[in-house]
């Protein structure tokens, strides 16, 4: 489902050139559930972003479902992009001026649904976040657990083919953080692909396998349950 | 989605409701200028547009000239014998036309009653046809056609008779002649150039004046001559036959008259030239001597014009700042939306619409807002405009594209820029918006709002300067305390008699009769020959303004003599022999010196005589003119006004005295006075108009920049929320913080001070060459206007800056 080759991500200032990412090459497999890990600073989030096609890589090349991504302008990609993916980030970034039903309509909208089935979806969704009784409230009424289940609710109400998660659980205590961690699992159990960036090694294992990040390269892969694939 | 969009724009609204106001206030403020504005440009425009076939409808005018060339009196009006002899010599081009004569403050006797009226007018029958007249009541073919014809307005009617059925009545004229009604018209549009309320017909006249004269009499311009040319003809088409025509019809006038032709050889269209006018150009374009009534100005519609287009930019540049500035507030959002797949169009298009929002909500709000200033608009610039928003077609679609420009003007920038947005660097980092290249836009357009507010604020100075200069300069005559009373040929005729009646009341120090005085206008003059050694009668080459009056004129208007003697009663010749001129008349004869003017002999018109003095130059004229060469003619019969020198001490006492032997002088003539000063006053009211309404906008201009800068300093305030926390914890005074906060605004207004002078200097540098008299700009001013808008900046900045430095660091730390 998504393949890279050699992807290399370069930040250029006017004084000096940081390589953010170092001939990357990977594959996933549909319905996987793939987690990232590494030090603050090594690529995890640039490599999460370029996946998620919200920014381009300098060199290499990134092929989703066999196209590839790097020759896309932006308008392509965004069109891919609502599409086939939903994201998870870790400050959850909620609209503060839209109640728990219209964050997670959001992306239905740029769907172009009708009203009706907008409203069934948005509704299956919150019922499954079991968030479904808060639904006319705005974000800031809720705790930290409950907004990340709309963002997650939000990513999955559009039926992406795949999750990218930006470490979901970095803002929550570890009740909340679990709580997350099983929605996720059994998402990637219905057949969602799943890619999680986390800081935690215990999160990491909910994934089939984790990669390793340093310094932009890629340094190992852990296979947690090869039977799970 | 639109729902979504217009949900989050409201919701947005709500819920920084400081913000918004800010932002609806100043658009609808400035919407309402403009509104304000167009409609007063629109009735400017309107003038004279309202006549069939207006583009074929031309007015007639006439200059002289100088030997050298330059002009020296242009009139609106032209001589009797013009108008027929043009539509004789071309009658190919001319399709009709019409003379007009205007009779000021005329008795109109109705049984017992007299009303006096300043609109008389008596024109031949064709008047109406060509100006398009709307009859109630008679026959537009000939109401106007028959001698002692009156047609009335329907206001006039009103107001003499209370009704507009009056057919075949009769008026007095004057105690004269018994006028009949023969028709009743609508009133003229307020939107004409020529507001007439009464009609004579033309043909009344000749019996008055003569036969001959409306034939023969080349020297009294004083019709109105208007000709509509044949359909599709331009006016250059007759235009290019007057030089021909002048020549022609002059000479032959000259020699029936057994007058010499000019001996210096000039032609006569190389002293004076005839002028063709588009009636629908006069309001605006026309600025002549003698015109029927005040005219508007195209510059000021320029100038009205560019006001509201800066003012309007004033309010948009707030609206593009402020949601600039609190994009910070909207980056999650953009990003967010930009994640799920909108793209950049998508997000550029939400924010064009949330700025057509506001507008609308502006406009609404600026509807308001005129409905309620309407009143008060029409009494300062003294018109009676009306606006129907939503039944007047033009209004409303005007109203609604000017709602899509300013929300194109106003909104394009920031959903240009909001757009702009990486989803990612949003997303990920707290995205400090406010810095780099958006700040520096901020800030230019800060210097922008600040530069226009300065340099209206300045020209408002200069202007009040110069008016204040018009009114206390030593004019060189007395102006306080002279009472001007309307003369006629009754009261001439007994002038010494009513003169000494007056005489008797110990307030009044002297009375004097005269055709012009001080603030009138010098329109008559006469040739001037001079008879050199040779005995050889030699042209002078400039125009000698002729004032006309009796003894006492020096006296009352306290004119001062430089050289020889002043008219007086011991000398009987002084009526038929003498000759009193001003200094820049001896400068223009060319003679050496004041005294050597004294004893020289020319004929002035069919006066041959001595000048006996020289009067002292004043400004005889309004200051808008330089002195021009004067002769005072002693001429006891020219008696148009009465000037009276009193003492000003218990003046209602006075003024009933006068009253008194007023009414025992000419009884059924209501009394009505005026003072000199006010009469003075009264030239400069273009000017005063000028300096209130630049006075109005430059107010509104600061506070709209004072409401954006107020927003915007909000913000600075709350970005730096964490530093500011910061800097208290490391010691920082409240006053320290209060300086940093302040001081970039400050810069700014003192940036925008350096870029207004210049052009303020210059714009006002030239208004001040209409005058021949002018103040020299005051740099005070300039300091001045500067230091009051930083003044008011930092009024409005600082309360911003304290609110946050007063804020418990604690807290704001905590924030983050």
């Amino acid at each position: 489902m998504i393949k890279t080759i050699n992807l290399k991500k370069l930040y250029i200032t006017e004084e000096i050139e940081t390589t953010a990412l170092n001939n990357i090459s990977l594959e996933i497999q549909q319905g996987e559930f793939v987690s990232i890990m590494g030090p603050s600073g090594c690529g995890k989030s640039t490599l999460l972003n370029i996946l998620g096609m919200l920014d381009s890589p300098s060199a290499g090349a990134y092929l989703f479902e066999g196209e590839d991504i790097s020759r896309m302008n932006e308008r392509q990609r965004a069109a891919l992009r609502k599409k086939n993916i939903g994201f998870v980030f870790q400050s959850f970034n909620l609209i503060d001026e839209l109640t728990v039903f219209e964050n997670v309509e959001l992306p239905l909208l740029y769907l172009g649904l009708s009203p009706r089935e907008r409203q069934e979806r948005v509704e299956d969704i919150l019922k499954q976040m079991e968030i479904i009784h808060r639904r006319k409230h705005y974000p800031q009424q809720l705790s930290g657990g409950q907004q990340q289940r709309v963002a997650v609710g939000r990513a999955l109400v559009s039926q992406p083919k795949v999750i990218f998660a930006d470490e979901p659980t970095g803002n929550l205590d570890s009740a909340h953080g679990d709580e997350v961690m099983r929605l996720l699992t059994s998402l990637n159990k219905k057949g969602t692909t799943i890619v999680m960036v986390t800081h935690s090694p215990m999160y990491a294992e909910y994934g089939h396998r984790t990669i390793h990040l340093f310094d932009g390269q890629m340094v190992g892969v852990n296979v947690q349950d090869a039977l799970k694939i | 989605m639109f729902g979504n969009y217009l949900k989050v724009a409201l919701r947005n609204l709500i819920k920084n409701k400081a913000y918004s106001l800010i932002n609806i206030l100043g658009l609808a403020l400035g919407i309402a200028c403009v509104i304000l504005i167009l409609l007063y440009v629109r009735d400017e425009l309107s003038y004279d547009r309202f006549q069939p076939d207006n583009e074929q409808l031309y007015r007639i005018s006439r200059s002289w000239l100088n030997e050298d060339g330059q002009t020296s009196l242009h009139l609106a009006r032209v001589a009797p014998p013009i108008l027929p002899l043009l539509m004789q010599d071309y009658p190919n081009i001319i399709d009709k036309g019409a003379r007009v004569i205007q009779d000021r403050e005329v008795r109109l006797k109705i049984g017992d009653r007299t009303f006096i009226e300043d609109r008389l007018f008596w024109a031949e029958n064709s008047f109406s046809d060509i100006f398009g007249i709307k009859f109630i009541q008679g026959d537009p073919q000939t109401a106007l056609s028959e001698p002692n014809c009156l047609v009335l307005t329907q206001a006039i009617a009103q107001k003499i008779f209370g009704s507009a059925d009056i057919l075949g009545k009769t008026i007095n004229y004057n105690g004269e002649l018994d006028l009949k009604i023969t028709g009743v018209v609508q009133d003229p549009p307020v939107n004409s150039h020529f507001r007439y309320g009464v009609l004579g017909s033309f043909k009344s006249l000749i019996p008055m004046l003569g036969e001959s004269y409306f034939r023969t009499n080349w020297g009294s311009n004083n019709f109105l001559t208007y000709v509509k040319l044949h359909p599709n003809l331009p006016g250059s088409l007759l235009r290019e036959r007057f030089p021909e025509f002048l020549d022609k019809q002059l000479t032959a006038a000259a020699i029936a008259a057994g007058r010499e032709i000019d001996p210096s050889g000039r032609k006569p269209h190389q002293s004076n030239l005839l002028h063709l006018m588009p009636v629908a150009d006069i309001h605006l374009h026309s600025h002549l001597n003698s015109e029927v009534s005040a005219n508007g100005d195209i510059t000021n519609i320029y100038l009205f014009a560019i006001i509201a287009f800066f003012i309007l930019l004033i309010a948009c540049i707030n609206f593009m700042n402020l949601a600039t500035a609190r994009s910070a507030k909207r980056a999650r959002e953009i990003g967010m939306r930009k994640v799920m797949g909108a793209t950049r169009g998508n997000v550029a298009l939400q924010f064009l619409g949330e700025s057509l929002l506001i507008t609308t909500m502006a406009a609404l709000l600026s509807i308001a807002m005129v409905e309620m200033l309407l009143p008060w608009f029409n009494s300062f610039i003294g018109k009676e405009l009306r606006i129907a928003f939503f039944s007047d077609p033009v209004i409303l679609v005007g109203l609604l594209l000017l709602i899509v420009l300013v929300a194109l003007l106003a909104g394009s920038y920031p959903a240009f820029f909001l757009s702009g947005f990486r989803p990612l660097s949003i997303l990920k980092q707290n995205t400090r918006t406010g810095s780099g290249g958006t700040a520096l836009f901020r800030r230019i357009l800060v210097v922008m709002q600040f530069t226009v507010s300065i340099a209206l604020l300045i020209c408002m100075g200069v202007v009040y300067q110069q008016v204040r200069f018009f009114q206390t300069r030593d004019l060189g005559f007395r102006k306080e305390n002279v009472l001007l009373l309307p003369g006629n040929e009754d009261l001439a005729a007994r002038s010494e008699a009513f003169k000494n009646a007056l005489m008797e009341h110990p307030a009044v120090n002297s009375v004097s009769g005269a055709r012009l005085i001080p603030s009138d206008n010098l329109l008559n003059s006469w040739g001037v020959q001079i008879t050199d050694e040779k005995g050889e009668r030699i042209r002078t080459g400039f125009r000698l303004a002729v004032v006309e009056h009796d003894w006492d004129y020096f006296r009352t208007f306290g004119l001062k003599l430089v050289a020889g003697r002043g008219y007086s009663r011991d000398h009987p010749a002084d009526d038929s022999a003498s000759f009193i001129i001003n200094e820049t008349a001896v400068r223009a004869f060319g003679w050496a010196g004041n005294r050597e003017a004294i004893g020289k002999k020319f004929q002035y018109g069919p006066r041959h005589g001595t000048v006996i003095g020289v009067a002292a130059d004043f400004n005889f004229e309004s200051l808008h003119n330089k002195v021009d060469p004067i002769i005072f003619l002693l001429n006891q019969e020219a008696i148009q006004t009465f000037a009276v020198n009193i003492s000003g001490q218990d003046l209602p006492a006075t003024l009933r005295f006068i009253e008194d032997k007023w009414g025992s002088f000419v009884g059924d003539f209501p009394f009505t006075y005026t003072f000199l000063d006010q009469e003075w006053n009264d030239l400069y009211l273009a000017e005063i108009k000028l300096g209130e309404i630049f006075g109005l906008f430059s107010v509104l201009a600061v506070i709209i920049a004072c409401l954006g800068l107020f927003g915007l300093a909000a913000f600075a305030a709350e970005q730096r929320t964490k530093e500011i926390g910061i800097r208290k914890v490391m010691g920082a005074s409240i006053g320290d913080i209060v300086k940093m906060l302040s001081v970039e605004f400050l810069g700014l207004v003192l940036l925008a001070n350096v870029l207004a002078w210049p052009v303020a200097w210059y714009v006002m540098d030239r208004w001040l060459g209409n005058f021949a008299y002018r103040i020299s700009i005051n740099p005070v001013l300039f300091v001045g206007a500067g230091f009051a808008a930083l003044l008011i900046a930092l009024f409005t900045v600082s309360y911003q800056s304290y609110r946050a430095a007063i804020a418990n660091p604690v807290v704001s730390l905590r924030y983050e």
